[in-house]
This record gives C-alpha cells, sequence and structure tokens, in this order.
C-alpha cells in the first residue's frame, strides 16, 4: 500500500480533520454599519434590482468551484448573480463553519464528493472585487452529509459542475431599510 | 488543492459557459405515486420546456434510493457510483437540485442531487437515479427557471469518460436576437 493510500484509508477510517483553515479565509458576510438602536445586529439592508441574463456553465475537472464561477461571471460582465441550481463533484471538498477567528474548516476526502446543493451570491466586496460567497452541502462515498461554506481554493471539481447563474441587477440607490 | 488525473486528455477550455434569457419561471408539484425524475421530465416537456434549472423545494418519497460517488478502482474513470442505498419511506426531500436537458437521442433526460431525512432521522444524500424514487403522499415541490436561448446537452466528455451536461448556445435564438 502507497503511503497516499494509507493516508486516505485513515481519514476515510476517521472522522473528518477538523482544523483552522489554512488557505485564504472568506471575507465576512456583509459590511454594512452597524445599527445604532440594535448594537450588535447588522442594520437591514434593502436592495431593489431586477434579475437579468442567465448563464449555463460547465466547470471542468481540477479547478477551483469558488474561482471557476467567478471567472465564468468575469467572461460575461457579471458582476453581481445568484445561483440559481448547481450539481457536480469534487475531488475534495473545503466546508467552512463558524466566523471571523472561530472559524474552522472540514475537509472531506474524495475523489467523487457529491455536490448536493448549493446556494450563494456573486457580489464585489468592499475593494471592488467580484466575489463568490457558495454554502452547500457535500455527501462522501459513505453517504455522510456535511455542509459549510465552500473555502476559495479548496474544492477542485472532480467529474464535472453543472451550474446556472442569474444576474441580478440592483439598482444604484441602497438605503438601510430601518431609514437610519 | 489536490488534483486528480483524469483517464483522457484534458480539454484546452476549462469553463464552458453561455448565456441565455429567462424562458420563465414556474412552480411544478409532483402527485403521489409519480417518479421524481421521470415526473420532472414529463411535467416539463408538457410545459414545452427542454432545458431548465431546478430547485427541490421539498417533498416526501415512499420509497427511494439514491447514489454516492467513490474512487473508480479500474482506472477507466477517476471516480464511479457505489452500490444504492435503498431507503424505505417516509422519506422526506430536504432539499436538491437538478437540470433538465437533451441525452444523446434528443430525450428529456435529469439529472439530479438531493439532500434526505429518513423515517429515524438521519440525514442522507446524493445522485438520485430515475425510475426509483417514488413520491409520497407529501408530493414534491420543484421551483424551475427555463432557458431560452441556450440548452444542456449530453456528450461524451473524452478527459472524463463521462456523458455530462454540456452548455449549448441555440443557433436559432441567435439569428432571432
Amino acid at each position: 500500500m502507497t503511503a497516499r493510500k494509507a493516508m486516505k484509508t485513515a481519514a476515510r477510517k476517521s472522522r473528518p480533520a477538523k482544523r483552522k483553515p489554512d488557505l485564504q479565509a472568506p471575507p465576512p458576510i456583509a459590511h454594512y454599519p452597524l445599527s445604532e438602536g440594535r448594537p450588535g445586529t447588522l442594520a437591514t439592508l434593502v436592495e431593489r434590482g431586477r434579475y437579468g441574463r442567465m448563464v449555463l456553465a460547465r466547470v471542468r475537472p481540477n479547478i477551483d468551484l469558488v474561482t471557476g464561477i467567478e471567472r465564468v461571471c468575469a467572461a460575461h460582465g457579471i458582476i453581481h448573480a445568484v445561483v440559481r441550481s448547481a450539481v457536480g463533484s469534487l475531488v475534495d471538498a473545503a466546508l467552512g463553519y463558524g466566523e471571523g477567528e472561530s472559524m474552522t474548516m472540514i475537509t472531506v476526502e474524495g475523489p467523487g464528493i457529491e455536490i448536493l446543493t448549493m446556494g450563494g451570491e456573486v457580489r464585489p466586496d468592499e475593494t471592488g472585487k467580484t466575489v463568490a460567497r457558495l454554502r452547500g452541502t457535500v455527501s462522501d462515498s459513505d453517504a455522510n452529509v456535511y455542509g459549510g461554506e465552500f473555502v476559495r481554493g479548496g474544492n477542485p471539481i472532480c467529474i464535472t459542475l453543472e451550474i446556472a447563474l442569474q444576474e441580478w441587477l440592483p439598482e444604484l440607490h441602497v438605503a438601510p431599510a430601518d431609514g437610519k | 488543492m489536490r488534483t486528480v488525473k483524469q483517464p483522457g486528455r484534458p480539454a484546452r477550455s476549462r469553463l464552458l459557459s453561455v448565456e441565455a434569457k429567462s424562458g420563465g419561471e414556474l412552480r411544478l408539484v409532483l402527485r403521489e405515486g409519480d417518479d421524481l425524475l421521470n415526473g420532472l421530465a414529463a411535467a416539463l416537456t408538457k410545459a414545452g420546456v427542454a432545458s431548465a434549472a431546478v430547485s427541490l423545494a421539498g417533498g416526501g418519497f415512499s420509497r427511494m434510493q439514491y447514489l454516492t460517488g467513490q474512487p473508480c478502482k479500474d482506472g477507466s474513470r477517476v471516480a464511479t457510483y457505489g452500490a444504492p442505498t435503498i431507503l424505505e419511506g417516509p422519506v422526506m426531500l430536504l432539499s436538491g437540485s437538478a437540470f433538465l436537458g437533451l441525452d444523446q437521442k434528443g430525450m428529456p433526460i435529469v439529472h439530479c442531487h438531493a439532500v434526505l431525512i429518513d423515517n429515524k432521522g438521519k440525514v442522507h444524500g446524493g445522485h438520485l437515479p430515475p425510475g426509483v424514487c417514488k413520491i409520497g403522499r407529501q408530493g414534491a415541490v420543484a421551483h424551475v427557471a427555463a432557458f431560452d436561448g441556450a440548452a444542456l446537452t449530453v456528450r461524451h466528455d473524452a478527459e472524463t469518460n463521462y456523458p455530462v451536461f454540456h452548455p449549448t448556445a441555440l443557433a436559432q435564438a441567435k439569428a432571432a436576437q
């Protein structure tokens, strides 16, 4: 048995490894000011807009899920989008849960990890760079189900990813719903 | 990030994408006794939809089975499906993702993955094959985004040695634009 096989076998039998993310952690969910009236909560943000073009894509093997979707959007000049459906598989999965300092990453070893559900958005971050934030569920070869946020750089496509993204076209003016 | 060597030569283009216009939104309720995948394909075909993104909002099965991936030992492919997990109902459909497209003979085909909870409270999930997922008394609800101007068509992919959906621009729609 090769070292790699031995490592994989050990990983399959034990619980999946939990460790702090060693990859670039995703940015916080929102960057809006905290509401004055409700300390510690995020001010409600209402963004009016409409849905635009749809993009159907296939991401080929060994491409990272998150950056692959960002590249698909960039190819069509799309800066805001939502995932309408996604079906595919991963070599391995890297899923984050918790937030900030306590964010933890779970890794699930494949190949052949099935992506069961995936939802999320593509939109510019605080620096103006268009980023995908994607969460969902996967299953391994023993039919165990895991969930979390797909960590950038940690989710290589195995056979294929089929995805439908729909462009979101926000109106320019954005104001908090509570008027503050 | 670990990558794997596929059995075939890697295709040069790693991302395939086409734009489509919305071909309308539909809500679909499948009834008790229907098969999930065949029922979806039949209902959408009848509604004039050939390719669509499907989001399963919930439902139940009286009996169903699903598959999960595992490394392929004979080298013909990187990953393959293991033996099906068969669940006796009532099995609740928690959420699911699917696509409707056309197979290599031009017939409707659905590719579907879903998360489920069995009658003992254990969560499951995997690839749902056609013909073996019988809808139970709860029915099943799907929200569907149809595509206009583009389709998903199954083609054999030499790199992975699997038939898979490929996004395809429809020439007719292009001409109409």
